[in-house]
């Protein structure tokens, strides 16, 4: 009773003394932050700083990426009647989503049959399925050509989606797996206990709590799949060149610019429907719902 | 409402391993709250799991309102059950937690909403439909649970470990609680926990499970006084257990190695020269001044070796010849007792109880009592 009201006359400076007193906090938070946000800025900069230089020689008059800087749109108007880059670019859509939708369904079946059937297996089944990831994909993709041909399947649409879908599978597992463990069976005994049916159980509790990482895991298949060019140059079937195929075609004959529009373009839309998603995610409730798998691979 | 029983039930998890429940038979009748205590790994969430019907025992029958619902699956069988991290959906609201049940017996949400509020209600939290389970504090969630497993009106309730997670204080507001809410809802229930002051206060009967099998079966406070063994005379509260060989039956003497306990009441199959174990529980014991005559019952000449303060009452070490001695004493008398302070300790007939388990002075041959206690 006494300090409190003696404080505010005999210390004219009571505010600053409390002011004082949370000063020390924030030194301590603020201690070593410089350091950090060096660090950060130096990592990001490594990151960011050639798509930011692609972005610019985009809009640059130059073929040669020399300055100065001429403002241009002509390379978006030499992408456009550049039919080679937009069927290529039509086709890696086209299979990176097949190939991300097959993984989702069969990685998220598979996941449940490690983790609720196989059990005691799953450690074995987690362990190849990571060993296949550590599998080089230039290697992986030589190999599954020799299988191929010597089983008369040969280079083909068919192979193609195997090969990519082998490479994709194993993410979306492994990260449905990490989930489902988490998550353990309670819940659905609870659901059970309450009336609903196994499968009932499993739609109304299981899924909607594993859809983040489901979502997570088919993100990850896609772009995995959009950027596989080892698997895509070894089995795709000949003429038919992915996006990163016709890149590599282009860059070896000569680099022309529309491909820096091209990827200014791609960067755009990835850059859009991320920040689409986790505006999605960020709304209350929102967190709770399938669109917040966008958290765990953008946020 | 129903009564549930099992009937020598068997529980192996795998065909190499130990059975978890061995040959366990309970009864537990309509609108009673009946508490299983046993250490962690006796087979009390096993029991829950074959009541719940996510477990199929290999033998055994698991009978509900008298009929066997051995094979009917857990969806079908009408318990409301509690979980030990009290499983709520983390990705529905309270009101949609509760409402579950309800909707899978066909609710429409807009019919639900006055059986959710009155559920809500009767658990003390009412108006929290639109929250989050992660919005709630422990002691919220546990009512939630609760209210969720209650929605239905079913045949029993069951609860694993439910006050497990809670600190002391809301623990202690639970049991109350818990008891208050059973026996509004007026639904028979079972609570299985490790915790021995939890299932005494709850249960209206009690029941010890020691390795899968009954140890002891009764009222608390019976059970409590009356342990059959030296496993539920520790398991439950602290005992000092001393050993002794009975001299004379009527009236009975019994020779602890010195020290006469006289008076007490012996097993009913204890004959002169048995070896007997003698329970005195903690805060049984008098103390006396040094000097004053023996009484029936035990008198213990004893020397202070420690005394510490817990709240209300003072949990006292003391040598004496017949070795440690625990004596809970009254926080007003803990100032008395220094270090090396001699008493005298006295524990009247009736304070003391004669364990059932003895070894035969014919046989030599140790009997524990086993099978269900009235």
């Amino acid at each position: 009773m006494a300090t409190t009201t003696e404080a505010p006359t005999a210390h004219p400076g009571a505010d600053t003394a409390l002011d004082a007193a949370d000063a020390p906090r924030r030194s301590v938070r603020r201690r070593g932050r410089p350091g950090w946000l060096a660090w950060l800025w130096l990592v990001l900069g490594i990151v960011y700083t050639p798509v930011a230089v692609v972005i610019v020689l985009s809009f640059n008059a130059s073929r040669y990426g020399t300055l100065p800087f001429q403002p241009t749109t002509q390379w978006y108007a030499a992408l456009a009647s550049n039919d080679a880059l937009i069927a290529a670019t039509g086709r890696s859509i086209v299979l990176s989503t097949t190939v991300a939708l097959a993984a989702a369904l069969l990685g998220t079946a598979l996941a449940l049959w490690i983790v609720r059937v196989a059990q005691r297996g799953a450690t074995v089944f987690t362990v190849l399925l990571t060993t296949a990831i550590t599998v080089p994909w230039l290697i992986l993709a030589v190999a599954m050509l020799l299988v191929a041909n010597a089983v008369g399947l040969g280079r083909g649409l068919g192979l193609l989606f195997l090969g990519s879908l082998a490479v994709a599978l194993p993410y979306v597992v492994l990260v449905v797996v990490a989930r489902l463990q988490g998550l353990g069976t309670e819940l659905e005994d609870a659901a059970r206990s309450l009336g609903a049916r196994p499968i009932t159980a499993f739609r109304l509790v299981t899924l909607p709590l594993i859809a983040k990482a489901v979502l997570g895991g088919t993100l990850l298949a896609f772009v995995i799949t959009f950027n596989n060019f080892p698997i895509h140059f070894f089995l795709a079937p000949f003429g038919y060149n992915t996006l990163p195929m016709e890149i590599y075609t282009f860059v070896l004959s000569g680099y022309d610019p529309d491909i820096n529009a091209l990827a200014t373009v791609l960067i755009g839309v990835a850059v859009t429907v991320g920040l689409v998603l986790l505006a999605v995610a960020r709304r209350r409730g929102g967190d709770r719902t399938a669109a917040a798998g966008i958290e765990e691979v953008w946020g | 409402m129903a009564d549930l029983r099992l009937d020598d039930v068997w529980l192996s998890y795998a065909a190499d391993e130990p059975a978890v429940l061995r040959g366990l038979s309970i009864d537990v009748a309509d609108g009673e709250f009946y508490a299983m205590v046993g250490p962690s790994g006796s087979g009390k969430t096993s029991i829950l799991k074959v009541l719940g019907g996510f477990l199929a025992p290999d033998a055994g029958r698991v009978l509900l309102d008298g009929s066997d619902v051995s094979g009917v699956p857990p969806e079908r069988r009408d318990l409301g059950i509690v979980f030990q991290s009290y499983a709520l959906f983390p990705h529905l609201t309270v009101g949609e937690n509760v409402g579950f049940g309800l909707r899978m017996r066909g609710m429409r949400p807009r019919e639900q909403r006055g059986e959710v509020a009155r559920l809500l209600e009767l658990v003390g939290l009412p108006g929290l439909q639109a929250r989050y389970p992660d919005e709630l504090s422990g002691g919220q969630q546990q009512r939630v649970a609760l209210a969720r497993a209650l929605v239905t009106r079913p045949k029993a309730l069951l609860l694993d470990e439910p006050l497990s997670a809670l600190d002391r204080k809301i623990r202690q507001e639970m049991q109350g609680e818990l008891r208050r809410i059973q026996r509004e809802a007026g639904v028979t229930a079972i609570i299985v926990t490790h915790d021995q002051e939890e299932a005494l206060a709850l249960g209206d009967r009690l029941m010890v499970l020691d390795a899968g099998e009954v140890r002891q079966e009764g009222r608390p406070s019976w059970v409590y006084s009356h342990p059959r063994n030296r496993f539920v005379a520790t398991f439950l509260g602290s005992a000092n257990l001393l050993s002794g060989t009975v001299e004379a039956v009527e009236p009975s003497r019994i020779d602890l190695g010195g020290p006469i306990a006289d008076g007490l009441a012996l097993p009913d199959d204890a004959r002169a020269g048995d070896r007997v174990t003698v329970c005195v529980r903690p805060e049984r014991w008098r103390l006396a001044a040094v000097g004053e005559p023996r009484d029936a019952g035990v008198t213990l000449d004893a020397t202070v070796r420690r005394v510490q303060l817990s709240g209300q009452v003072g949990e006292a070490l003391l040598d004496s010849e017949l070795g440690e001695l625990a004596v809970t004493v009254l926080s007003s008398q803990v100032a008395e007792l220094r270090e090396g302070t001699s008493v005298r300790l006295h524990a009247r007939p009736r304070e003391i109880h004669v364990l059932d388990e003895l070894e035969s002075a014919a046989s030599g041959a140790a009997t524990a009592a086993t099978g269900p206690a009235r």
